[in-house]
């Protein structure tokens, strides 16, 4: 649209021009015949005035210089030439034909004797210039001589018009001619501009097909070249983005590998970069030292660690001065627990001279220090618990060995005296190794099948011996068709046999042990009874802990280790099942222990 | 001779003790706890008193210093049975001069002659 548009301006223009052209040719023209008239009127005018009067006018039959004039004048402008005398009286005349002299008086004034002036077209007939001089007698003008021409019009100038017709024509033709002959060179162009477009509005880029010659050929070509540069150039691009993109996935796939650990990781853990700030944290920090992984990513310690000894220690790995390239440790109390922090460089296997950054792990050991606390109160009351009867022990036989030993009463107690205490040493290390074999965990249980008719009876027969003689009644209370149990016998019986041994002890003097079992659906309950001194409330939930004595002065003064119950319960509950405590205080309690029927193989520690 | 009170809540080393100790000609009282100890205190002067440190009602320890600021022992001679190290007995007991730490098992000999030599430097140093 727009190249045709162009087009017809083209067109437009050129015609414009060449109507400007041929009018300012056309005046040209009438310009130059007009002078050319002018300049032979003048000359003729002057010429003839110089003739005398006489001749001029001629005689009759004689032809005149005017007649002359009319006849050797081929100027088609040529009107008339007359002489007129000053009243203005026609004295000869010639004549074009067609043409008449206007009438008019000569000028008086001898300054405008010589002149010219225009006249006027009238009736149809065209303008006239008139060139007038005086013909002179002496001084004296006699005459005047006129002469008149036609003004040259636009026809006289149109005479020429063949020339000028053919000219404009030719500019006319070549206009439009220029201008196909430019549309023609354009139009590979336009196509290639449409294909260009929709090259665009493509997905891909391909070589756009020109028909075309010379110039346009060679820029078609260097076009193309242009696009196919550019499409290898993208392709190029485009396989390193995928490359980039792959090998961006691969890293954050290992990147969050890592995260991953270092998140799955018991402890609490924090990565420090080389400038010391904290490069990645984990959630379980929070608990440890109460800062937020967020607060604390990004930051030096100094700005989120709220213990100073933390903050000096994790000094050494970060910053400018020599750092430390070895692992530390550091404990330290906080809100009660015990941390215990361990900053170790992370040097790369390829062996860089400085630490790359540190890992820091903080780990909660308050459990650990307070089972090693527990472990050594433990080992402080074995001792303590085994060196009472080695104490009795140790004062018997010196005394034996001393003058006293001569009497026969006091070796005879003795004797019974140390035979008491070897039993309880026994017992007590009885209990230990039972205990240690628990603890440790290391140790499944034996289990064998148990028929409790017998295996009760015997566990109170061999109490029972000792307690007799503080004439305690005893009572066994098993029915026989009660389903045999699958148990540690061993250990059973160590359970059975302290929570006899406690029913005796803090028996009262002629009270009674009942020792029965019962089926209750699911479990077996095995439940000593005893008439003794009874557990307060505020016993009961630790008369289970290792080591627990009553302060009563009744439970004091019975003795014991305060071991027994801590064992069976640990006993019971390795057999998945439970002990109960059943209690009046002075009027006797009641331990059960209730035991599943089939063992449940994942309820065991192993 | 001295009056010396033994205290333990096993009546068998209270019982060989004072056998010892009477053998050295010592006047001889026992306590199974501390309780029953403090009243015999409270009843009449001791010059030394022999005491265990786990005991019911009453504890060891708890009994010397009773005896010391409550009843104004001060020249009691103190002689405390443990089978425990722990410092916190030692040091409590320590502030009760004077006293001496008696390792269980006891030797009985070993013991009636660290007595024997309390009293001794004691007495002379009366003398002087």
């Amino acid at each position: 649209m727009t190249s045709e548009r162009f087009g017809l301006m083209v067109i437009g223009s050129a015609l414009l021009v060449i109507v400007a052209v041929a009018g300012l040719l056309l005046g040209l023209q009438r310009d130059a015949r007009r002078e050319q008239a002018r300049a032979q009127g003048v000359s003729l005018v002057r010429l003839l005035s110089r003739v005398p009067l006489e001749q001029l006018l001629g005689g009759a039959g004689v032809q005149g210089p005017l007649q002359l004039i009319k006849h050797s004048q081929g100027n088609p402008d040529f009107a008339y030439a007359a002489v007129v005398d000053p009243g203005g009286r026609i004295l000869a005349e010639v004549t074009a034909p067609g043409a008449i002299v206007p009438t008019r008086p000569p000028a008086a004034e001898p300054s405008a004797w010589i002149g010219e002036r225009s006249i006027e077209a009238s009736d149809g007939g065209a303008a006239l210039r008139e060139f007038h001089a005086p013909v002179l007698a002496g001084s004296a003008r006699v005459a005047e001589l006129r002469m008149g021409f036609r003004e040259p019009g636009w026809l006289v100038a149109l005479a020429q018009v063949p020339l000028l017709a053919s000219m404009a024509l030719l500019i006319f033709l070549l206009a439009p001619l220029s201008y196909f002959l430019l549309r023609r060179e354009v139009s590979p162009l336009a196509t290639a501009n449409a294909k260009i477009q929709r090259l665009l509005e493509g997905e891909h880029l391909e070589p756009v097909r020109i028909e075309a010659t010379g110039v346009l050929a060679e820029f078609a070509e260097r076009f193309n070249s242009l696009v196919s540069l550019a499409e290898s150039r993208v392709r190029a691009l485009e396989s390193r983005e995928m490359d980039l993109l792959a090998s961006s996935k691969v890293l954050s796939y290992r990147t969050h590998r890592l995260e991953a650990v270092l998140e799955g990781l018991p402890d609490g853990a924090l990565v420090l970069d080389e400038t010391g700030a904290v490069s990645f944290a984990n959630a379980k920090l929070e608990a440890l030292l109460g800062v937020a992984p967020e607060a604390a990513r990004g930051r030096p310690p100094r700005e989120w660690c709220p213990d100073p000894s933390l903050v000096s220690f994790l000094a050494f790995y970060a910053g400018d001065g020599p750092r430390l390239a070895r692992s530390e440790r550091l404990e330290l109390e906080r809100s009660e627990k015990r941390l215990q922090v361990g900053a170790h460089p992370l040097v790369a296997p390829n062996g860089g001279p400085e630490p790359a950054g540190t890992l820091v792990l903080v780990r909660d050991v308050t459990a650990e220090r307070l089972s090693a606390r527990s472990q050594a109160e433990f080992v402080s009351h074995v001792a303590h618990e085994l060196k009472a009867p080695l104490n009795v022990l140790a004062m018997y036989s010196e005394t034996l060995l001393g003058k006293d030993g001569a009497s026969e009463d006091f070796r005879i107690e003795a004797c019974n005296v140390i035979q008491d205490e070897v039993e309880r040493l026994t017992a007590l290390i009885n209990t230990m190794l039972s205990i240690a074999r628990l603890e440790t965990g290391a140790v499944s249980l034996e289990r064998q099948r148990v028929r409790l008719p017998e295996f009760l009876q015997d566990a109170l027969d061999a109490a029972s011996r000792g307690g007799r003689r503080a004439g305690l009644r005893f009572e066994l209370c098993v029915p026989r068709e009660i389903p045999a149990i699958h148990v540690d016998k061993e250990l059973l019986r160590v359970a059975v046999n302290n929570l006899l041994t406690n029913a005796i002890k803090y028996n009262q003097d002629a009270g009674e042990v009942v020792l029965s079992a019962e089926d209750s659906g699911d479990h077996i309950t095995i439940r000593v009874r005893d008439t003794g001194i009874g557990i307060t409330p505020e016993e009961r939930g630790r008369i289970f802990e290792k080591f627990y004595r009553s302060d009563r002065e009744e439970a004091r003064r019975r003795g014991g280790h305060g071991l027994g119950l801590s064992l069976a319960r640990e006993i019971v509950e390795r057999h998945g099942g439970r002990i109960e405590v059943e209690s009046t205080p002075d009027q006797g309690s009641a331990f059960l222990l209730v035991l599943p029927k089939t063992p449940a193989l994942n309820q065991e520690v192993v | 001779m001295a009056h010396i009170l033994v205290v333990d809540d096993e009546a068998h080393v209270t019982r060989v003790t004072r056998m010892a100790l009477e053998r050295a000609g010592h006047q001889v009282a026992v306590a199974s706890d501390g309780a029953e100890a403090f009243a015999l205190l409270e009843a009449q002067p001791f010059d030394v008193l022999i005491t265990d440190i786990t005991m019911p009602r009453l504890g060891g320890i708890e009994l010397c210093e009773k005896a010391r600021h409550e009843l104004g022992h001060t020249n009691l001679h103190l002689f405390v049975m443990t089978s425990r190290v722990e410092n916190e007995f030692r040091d409590r007991a320590k502030r009760l001069e004077p006293v001496e730490f008696v390792e269980k098992p006891v030797s009985l000999r070993r013991l009636v002659a660290r007595v024997g030599a309390r009293l001794e430097t004691t007495s002379s140093r009366d003398a002087e």
